[in-house]
């Protein structure tokens, strides 16, 4: 006997199913509690330079180390999150947001729409982002604004490409090409099958990218744009331990696993939200 | 259709591979008497397009200087045979080694001289400021001529030993055009240069007529070596894993791993005094510009010490002047006279703030003064970060709240033009002190963007202009020990350490290191003529 | 079919030249003087005028523009100031070893990723899934420097079976490929990893929506017909990446370029962006663009060739 299974109940047995998308669950939670209390539970001050206690190994005092100024490496890390969080977090849904709406009004409706944004798409990805950069930060100064402005501006165009081939492959559906018949308009049939049907791959790629963004960022700095030091930056301290991987190794390791854990729980979410969102979980049988 | 489809692929795919195929490979044979190296690699070796200090690695090789500084930093013959002054000193008369060549068959004489200074050098190079007074060059003899000045020019033996002031036969110029300093490089020294591989390495290879070194080095020529591969690495743990694993046998060595490379037992490496002279800069139209008690206290909240070891990894000294011990114009007395003014205390730093009405009210770690914090900007190159934010935490130390900004390279100028910084972490390399202090403390370098303090003084004018003209030696040293003391005594410009280079050799394959450190500048000379492979 | 292609050939000149305008105006735009970035601090400042003047950096932005694009026009794409030499010439020069290294990335990661994505698919949610994921997640989140220095300290310091650093010979030689090796697999798993996953989510996509007609369908040809429908229609995303992939061709490689000192692209792009080299950030953005275009081009060409169905315009 098939039942219609409400929302609530669909994703909350998905998320039972699939334990590993609680753990994920776990994991970003976790990171956005590090986003908000971080800086109040942090043992040290994550700015000030203690030239004594510079590059110490990981202890009981240091869990993470010290780096090449002596402040502890956890806090910073700590301190981190938050940026991470606009930056690689904050960022990513946003170039999403954009990419996956253009992508699939693309890939939906074809013909000229299709081609002025695709066109655009190919702009943007052919200009190299340190040059747009350096346009973006030239213009309007640096600071968190600009950055988050630079990657957005560079980044959605991949989202864009990505989204609209899948919205390409799902418009030929039968399921589409009946709701059609039906008389369905347009955005019902965007909302109601297009994106469900593709967003899947997209929330992949959402959680691929939450670590390239961070690194770009740390690349960013470069140029002198970024996150200015000694505001603690994930990307950042990542690189800063570039030159010392032979001694302080502790100075890339743990911020990198740090990374690798957060990337880690945002795919086993992912996954499972894939699953929840999944048309076919609402036909039981 | 899919047969189509696959068939575009492969035929993208060839034409990728035929474009590939199309370049070239750069091959080199090392054989048993070369000399491996890294460097970072560079844009260009012409010297006039580019002033930058990376060529001189090459230059330094394959072309000579008129004269060059010996241990003493006094300027012995390299291409001249004997010179001398007239009585009015507004003539010099040189007269050239004769049999010498340049690496393209082109005689070195008296005439290519001429063309070469008159036709190239006077008007392109970046250096041809130091021979404005060169009224004209005049052909003498077959190898002898003159400089007919417009006023004396005292330091002319000094300005012709300065390392970019290389003698290059105009015909190249001439011929290779544009791509001179890229495709060629053409001088008399020790070393030809064969060919550039972009982004790979430079090889060069002995020149077997070079007999012409100068009288300090232990072999004046031809070079022990055959050849000198240098590999372009940037990364300094490959430098490193090359040096200690790979077939490259003499590296710089980078700071992060000094360590690592001092202790391995089959390396000799030390100190190859390479000063690099670094400062704070104080912008005379700021917060400290205007009181000395505030310049003072940034002094005094500069723990050297400190710094050394968190920002070189120890591989820096303390610097109690502008001018580095290795340049010619350092006063002796330096150090010493320096010591009493450039010390850390931080107590002090906090009293002279209180006295110059910068208080720290209860609880708060940033002084006010009328209600107004006491925020600072501090500006610094990029590659400078880790340095910058190291000041930057002495600074917050005494109370300052301090805004870091590290600018990359490209936008330096535009940075200093916006005048809304008012410290600036920075550093000079010079072999002569003279030319230092021209250009960083006088009023003439302000407009040249040298002097970016804005920092005005007439009387340290006069001293640097005494300095730089008088013909007498004993009057030149004591101006340059007044300007000297005075530049530390105002604090527009605020010494913090020399910065020092390591290098290393691989014990077993190359000898003649000791003779490295003996001598500041010009290791070029040493490393091409007095070291060999074992 | 034809009409089409040469529709978006047309199209691609404006849109290259809408880029290399973008690029033209942005490097002018953002601070910072090239001539006096290449003639350093000390050089004295009338010098430096003269530069700028023969260079034309001293005439108002649009005359500047005017007399780039007449010389675009005539082929002519600019000197780097930096070197003196033609932009294109640096280019050229190193892009042997460009493509080289970025190809056989660009196939090992494709191969792989397609693999292991597809293996964990089939085992969803079982010991291999968990395992593949797990390493696509360590490849892609690991900073790509640590990767190739480790890799590096491995297999070229602690056992010496591959050369430390440098390219070799062609690499159509053995020498060439000893070389390759390192820095084209440090180049490739990360991107590895990501494909991968997109890889396995696709498939599982496209899996399911066939399995629930399967199960309905009777017969083991339909089940064969329907599994290779399945593989096809998962391609899709794999190509749009591929093709997003392709750009990076040029100048994405920067540090496997530095950690291995591998004379790519990437390093000479860098840099001239630091030094505000016109020419060759124009000259380089120019090849980009015609690439990009050329790729997405041949990515939509493929996504009718991978599912019929789909109708290119």
């Amino acid at each position: 006997m098939k039942r219609k299974s409400s929302h609530l109940q669909v994703w909350l047995r998905a998320f039972r199913k699939n334990r590993l998308s609680i753990v994920g669950l776990v994991i970003v939670l976790g990171f956005i509690v590090s986003g908000l209390i971080g800086p109040y539970v942090a043992p040290y001050d994550p700015l000030k330079a203690n030239y004594r206690e510079t590059l110490q190994a990981p202890s009981w005092s240091h869990p993470m180390g010290t780096d090449q100024l002596g402040r502890d490496i956890f806090s910073r890390v700590l301190h981190g999150a938050r940026t991470a969080i606009y930056v690689g977090f904050g960022v990513v849904i946003l170039e999403a947001f954009i990419g996956i709406a253009l992508g699939l009004l693309a890939g939906y409706f074809g013909g000229f729409l299709d081609t002025i944004i695709m066109r655009a798409v190919d702009m943007m990805l052919s200009i190299p982002a340190m040059v747009l950069a350096l346009l973006i930060a030239g213009t309007s100064g640096g600071g968190l604004f600009t950055i988050i402005l630079t990657m957005v501006i560079v980044s959605w165009a991949f989202f864009a490409r990505l989204m609209r081939g899948q919205a390409i492959l799902v418009r030929q559906m039968d399921y589409v090409e009946s709701a059609r018949a039906v008389g369905a308009s347009h955005w019902r049939i965007l909302i109601r099958h297009i994106l469900p049907n593709t967003i899947s791959v997209g929330i992949v790629f959402i959680t691929l990218h939450i670590p390239y963004m961070l690194m770009f960022s740390a690349g960013l700095s470069f140029l002198g744009m970024g996150v200015r030091p000694p505001r603690p930056e994930w990307g950042q301290i990542i690189v800063s331990g570039r030159s010392l991987l032979h001694s302080a190794w502790w100075i890339t390791t743990f911020p990198g696993l740090v990374l690798m854990l957060i990337v880690l729980g945002f795919n086993f979410l992912g996954d499972g939200l894939r699953d929840a969102f999944d048309p076919k979980q609402y036909i039981k049988g | 259709m899919v047969a189509k489809g696959s068939r575009a692929v492969i035929a993208v795919a060839l034409v990728l591979s035929v474009l590939a195929f199309g370049t070239a490979v750069a091959q080199v044979t090392v054989t048993e008497d070369t000399l491996v190296t890294t460097w970072g690699g560079t844009d260009t070796l012409d010297t006039f397009r580019s002033a930058l200090a990376a060529p001189l690695f090459v230059l330094g090789l394959v072309c000579d200087t008129l004269f060059a500084f010996d241990q003493n930093l006094q300027p012995q013959p390299v291409l001249v045979e004997s010179w001398e002054q007239s009585d009015d000193e507004m003539t010099w008369s040189f007269a050239l080694k004769e049999g010498i060549t340049f690496h393209d068959g082109t005689p070195l004489n008296a005439a290519e001289i001429e063309t070469y200074l008159e036709e190239l050098f006077f008007p392109q190079s970046f250096t041809g400021w130091m021979f404005s007074n060169v009224e004209d060059v005049l052909v003498t003899g077959e190898y002898t001529f003159d400089f007919v000045l417009s006023a004396p020019v005292p330091l002319m033996i000094f300005n012709l030993a300065y390392p970019w002031n290389i003698i290059q036969p105009a015909g190249a110029y001439e011929e290779y055009g544009d791509a001179y300093g890229y495709d060629a490089l053409v001088g008399t020294g020790p070393f030809v240069f064969e060919e550039w591989a972009a982004g790979e390495h430079v090889l060069l290879s002995r020149n077997p007529d070079y007999t012409h070194g100068p009288s300090f080095l232990e072999n004046t020529g031809p070079a022990h070596f055959d050849q000198i591969l240098i590999r372009e690495i940037r990364e300094s743990a490959t430098i490193v894993n090359e040096f200690r694993v790979g077939d490259v046998n003499y590296i710089g060595i980078p700071t992060s791993h000094l360590d690592v490379v001092q202790g391995d037992p089959n390396v000799t490496a030390g100190v190859v005094t390479n000063y690099g002279s670094n400062y704070i800069e104080v912008n005379a139209s700021g917060l400290f510009g205007s009181d000395w008690r505030m310049r003072a206290a940034v002094n005094h909240a500069f723990d050297r010490e400190g710094y050394i070891q968190a920002g070189y990894f120890g591989a820096a000294q303390p610097s109690y002047g502008l001018v580095t011990p290795a340049s010619f114009g350092y006063w002796p007395g330096m150090d010493e006279f320096g010591k009493k003014i450039l010390y850390y205390d931080a107590e002090e730093a906090a009293r002279l703030l209180d006295a110059a009405g910068w208080v720290l009210p209860a609880g708060k770690t940033v002084r006010e003064k009328d209600g107004e914090p006491l925020s600072i900007k501090l500006i610094t190159f990029n590659f400078w970060q880790t340095q910058g934010e190291i000041l930057a935490a002495m600074l917050t130390e005494v109370g300052m709240d301090v805004e870091l900004f590290a600018f990359e390279y490209g936008s330096f100028y535009g940075v200093l033009e916006e005048d809304d910084w008012d410290l600036f972490l920075a550093g000079w390399i010079d072999q002569s002190g003279f030319s230092t202090l021209q250009s960083l403390v006088t009023t003439a370098g302000i407009p040249k963007l040298t002097n970016v303090t804005g920092n005005s003084n007439a009387a340290l004018d006069a001293l640097v202009e005494l300095m730089n003209t008088t013909p007498e030696p004993v009057v030149r040293e004591q101006a340059a020990a007044a300007a000297q003391q005075k530049v530390v005594s105002d604090l527009f410009e605020i010494p913090t350490v020399l910065t020092l280079s390591y290098a290393g050799v691989i014990a077993e394959e190359v000898g003649g290191f000791e003779l490295l450190n003996a001598h500041p500048w010009r290791l070029g000379l040493i490393l091409a003529l007095d070291m060999y492979r074992k | 079919m034809l009409t089409y292609l040469i529709r978006r050939l047309l199209v691609m000149i404006p849109i290259v030249l809408g880029v290399a305008t973008i690029v033209f105006f942005a490097m002018r735009l953002a601070p910072g003087d090239p001539v006096r970035i290449i003639a350093g601090p000390q050089a004295p400042e009338d010098r430096v005028q003269e530069i700028r003047e023969k260079y034309g950096f001293d005439k108002p932005l649009i005359v500047q523009y005017t007399i780039w694009l007449s010389q675009i026009v005539r082929g002519e794409f600019g000197n780097s100031v930096a070197s003196g030499v033609p932009a294109i010439r640096m280019v050229t020069e190193r892009l042997g070893a460009t493509l080289e290294l970025t190809i056989s990335a660009f196939l090992v990661s494709l191969v792989l990723s397609v693999l292991l994505g597809t293996l964990a698919a089939v085992n969803q949610n079982g010991f291999i899934d968990n395992l593949v994921t797990f390493n696509a997640m360590l490849w892609l989140s690991m900073p790509g420097f640590w990767l190739g220095l480790m890799l590096m300290s491995v297999l070229a310091v602690a056992v010496p079976i591959f050369p430390i650093s440098g390219r070799g010979d062609a690499f159509w030689t053995w020498e060439g490929i000893r070389h390759l090796i390192l820095p084209a697999v440090t180049l490739a798993l990360p991107s590895a990893g990501a494909t991968a996953r997109i890889v396995r989510s696709s498939l599982l996509e496209t899996m399911s929506q066939d399995y629930v007609r399967t199960a309905r369908s009777k017969g083991l040809k339909e089940r064969l017909v329907v599994s290779k429908h399945v593989f096809r229609n998962s391609l899709i995303p794999l190509i749009t990446l591929m093709a997003l992939r392709l750009p990076a061709l040029f100048g994405g490689a920067v540090i496997v370029e530095s950690v291995f000192a591998w004379p790519g692209l990437g390093t000479l792009l860098i840099k001239a962006v630091f030094n505000r080299d016109y020419a060759i950030t124009q000259t380089t953005a120019l090849f980009i663009a015609a690439l990009v275009i050329l790729a997405n081009l041949l990515a939509d060409f493929m996504y009718s060739v991978a599912d019929p169905r789909i109708r290119l315009d």
